[in-house]
């Protein structure tokens, strides 16, 4: 009995003393201010002798300079930082790479600061850079690359991703390509060429002279391939290209109205829709053996397929319920499943890297919308309305979409332009993508380096 | 298109957080607190009111424990108190905006405060998932929080009563903002 007195007590002990040593006050903070994070990007440090080096080869007069200007841009468009004006910089970059005077950093109210050093190394680039918590007094981050010199932008690029990554938890996106059909000419009369560029919109180079047509290329998820579609002797043709090589080949002649070929997420299939028999429907191509399967079989019209990125799941638009709307469905084209049911026409489902979101292009009352919702059709968000916008393509880390938006045509014919724009998911920080040409049809690369 | 690689030659040093030293943080207080506010004797003591020979102890310990009880009835701050010191921190709170909505994104940071308000100690208590695999944003979060905290100080905080909030813990919660 006294035993079981004494672990009755201990017991309680147990319970109870915790219970008081931890009443601490405690108070629940769930707002804050979502403004851009103040950060200082101060320019590269370089000897005399590196300088002369690159302004040789690359004809710049300072590579610390505009490495650390690519980075201060990559940042500022993402909306979540804002780089200081360095003007205000109050020590010089050689010594605040080696120990950053915290107060002075401080002082401008920068919360983060990145240093950095370039120095020619047997012909080549050598940078490293630092990133530094300025409140907290400490160094965050410190890596270092070495390259050619003629990938310094790819450089400042990745730096970008690495100092996104540590501050924001995700991966980033900046050491990426776009590629998209540039247009030129009167409406009636467009030439189509495909072309590729930097994220930034730096590197732009057309890939095709704009003979055929040529209609909606996408990335391979897992490389440096494209799949696209153009019309040779008026039929539809699925190519594939290698951007590292420029290596063309075709992949296929399908019969009526192809649509939109894309990648499955190991890079292994593609998945389009064509018309068989005058009913369009979702088939999937092994790239290997080019066996051609038959995905779903529905007197509708099903188009625009998306893989989930683990490719158990395929997203899709149909017709089948009356109006264009959004399925799910299992990637052997079982358990179809509607998931929009909102007013409105849906289309152009893709989904997300992430795996979390769908995003769309949503025609109600006559205006476009480029939204998202999840995965089961809950949680719908208009991100960007507009007269005519559409094809959504995520970037790599589910982010930030690329689309195309459309200008009216005058009375007259005139005024029509098609231009590439991105907007992040908050819905706030919507920016136009500059290209030589007009553009539509974006797709936006994986990462280049991991 | 052919381009070189670029390659990551070298990792100059990882992040320097250290876990060692606020572990050793979290040991103090919860030691300085356990000696101050109880003892696990005396209070066996006072709930076996059946033995005889611990009837001095009770008395002995029950006047300690009586005002410690009565603080700690007091312990909470006033609304009006408590909202000066929360406007205060969401005013100094950047939210990482990259983070994933749909995870829990609650950071608990313990302060130890000096009368002013100035923070003299401040510890993540969950702080063995600032390093776990896959964690990467939880640990973005607990940085942001404490970036506020410093960015705050000197907190709000009553002009009296020290005592009452000399320890203090602010749970932060993005969720509620990133799900718009």
């Amino acid at each position: 009995m006294g035993n079981m007195k004494k672990f009755f007590i201990l017991s309680l002990l147990i319970f109870i003393i915790p219970l008081k040593s931890f009443s601490l006050i405690e108070v629940d903070i769930t707002r804050g201010n979502l403004n851009p994070l103040p950060l200082a990007v101060s320019p590269l440090s370089i000897d005399d002798n590196s300088r002369k080096n690159f302004k040789r080869i690359l004809d710049k007069e300072n590579i610390g300079i505009a490495i650390s200007l690519i980075v201060e841009n990559n940042l500022k468009t993402t909306g979540l930082f804002n780089p200081l004006n360095k003007d205000a910089f109050l020590q010089a970059p050689d010594i605040a790479n080696l120990k950053p005077r915290f107060e002075d950093w401080n002082l401008i109210k920068a919360q983060a600061l990145i240093t950095g050093k370039v120095d020619y190394v047997d012909e080549k680039l050598r940078v490293e850079f630092r990133l530094w918590d300025v409140l907290a007094a400490k160094e965050m981050m410190a890596l270092a690359f070495t390259t050619v010199p003629n990938n310094w932008r790819r450089v400042g690029h990745i730096i970008s991703d690495k100092v996104y990554e540590r501050l924001t938890g995700e991966k980033g996106y900046f050491d990426t390509r776009i590629i998209y059909v540039a247009e030129e000419g009167p409406k009636t009369k467009r030439i189509k060429k495909l072309a590729i560029m930097d994220q930034d919109g730096a590197n732009n180079k057309f890939l095709t002279l704009g003979n055929e047509l040529v209609l909606t290329p996408r990335f391979n998820p897992t490389s440096q391939m494209v799949t696209y579609l153009s019309y040779f002797r008026n039929l539809p043709r699925v190519y594939l290209l290698d951007i590292e090589t420029g290596m063309q080949e075709v992949v296929g002649d399908f019969p009526g109205m192809t649509f939109a070929p894309r990648f499955s997420p190991d890079g292994k299939k593609i998945i389009m829709s064509f018309a068989k028999d005058g009913n369009s429907d979702i088939y999937t191509m092994d790239l290997e053996n080019r066996i051609v399967e038959k995905i779903t079989n529905h007197p509708s019209i099903d188009t625009s397929p998306s893989y989930s990125p683990d490719g158990k799941f395929i997203c899709f638009n149909s017709d089948r319920s009356g109006y264009q709307q959004i399925y799910v469905m299992n990637s052997d084209g079982s358990k179809v499943k509607r998931i929009s049911f909102g007013n409105g026409i849906y289309g152009t489902p893709v989904w997300s890297p992430r795996g979390d979101l769908i995003a769309f292009t949503k025609l109600h009352k006559g205006k476009f919308y480029i939204g998202v919702m999840r995965t089961d059709g809950s949680g719908e968000r208009l991100l960007t309305e507009n007269f005519y916008q559409e094809a959504p393509s995520w970037s790599p880390n589910g982010r930030v979409l690329i689309f195309y938006r459309e200008t009216k045509t005058d009375a007259d014919g005139k005024g029509f332009s098609a231009k590439l724009w991105s907007i992040d998911l908050t819905g706030y920080n919507e920016r136009k993508i500059k290209t030589p040409t007009d553009g539509s049809d974006p797709s936006w690369s994986s990462l280049l380096s991991n | 298109m052919p381009e070189d690689n670029v390659k990551k030659v070298e990792k100059k040093k990882d992040d320097t957080q250290n876990p060692e030293k606020i572990d050793n943080e979290v040991k103090q207080v919860s030691e300085f607190e356990k000696e101050e506010l109880f003892d696990p004797n005396n209070i066996a003591s006072l709930i076996d009111k059946s033995k005889e020979e611990a009837a001095s102890t009770i008395k002995k310990t029950d006047s300690v424990t009586q005002d410690k009880m009565k603080n700690l009835e007091n312990t909470g701050l006033s609304l009006s108190e408590e909202d000066a010191l929360k406007a205060q921190i969401f005013g100094c709170w950047s939210i990482p905006l990259g983070l994933p909505y749909d995870e829990n994104l609650l950071v608990r940071i313990k302060l130890e405060l000096k009368p002013d308000g100035s923070v003299v100690k401040s510890e993540i208590l969950d702080h063995a998932r600032m390093n776990m695999p896959g964690q990467g944003f939880y640990k973005v979060l607990a940085e942001s929080a404490l970036r506020a905290v410093k960015l705050c100080q000197p907190l709000r905080v009553p002009t009296t009563g020290y005592e009452r909030w000399k320890d203090l813990q602010l749970n932060f919660d993005a969720s509620e903002m990133l799900k718009g």
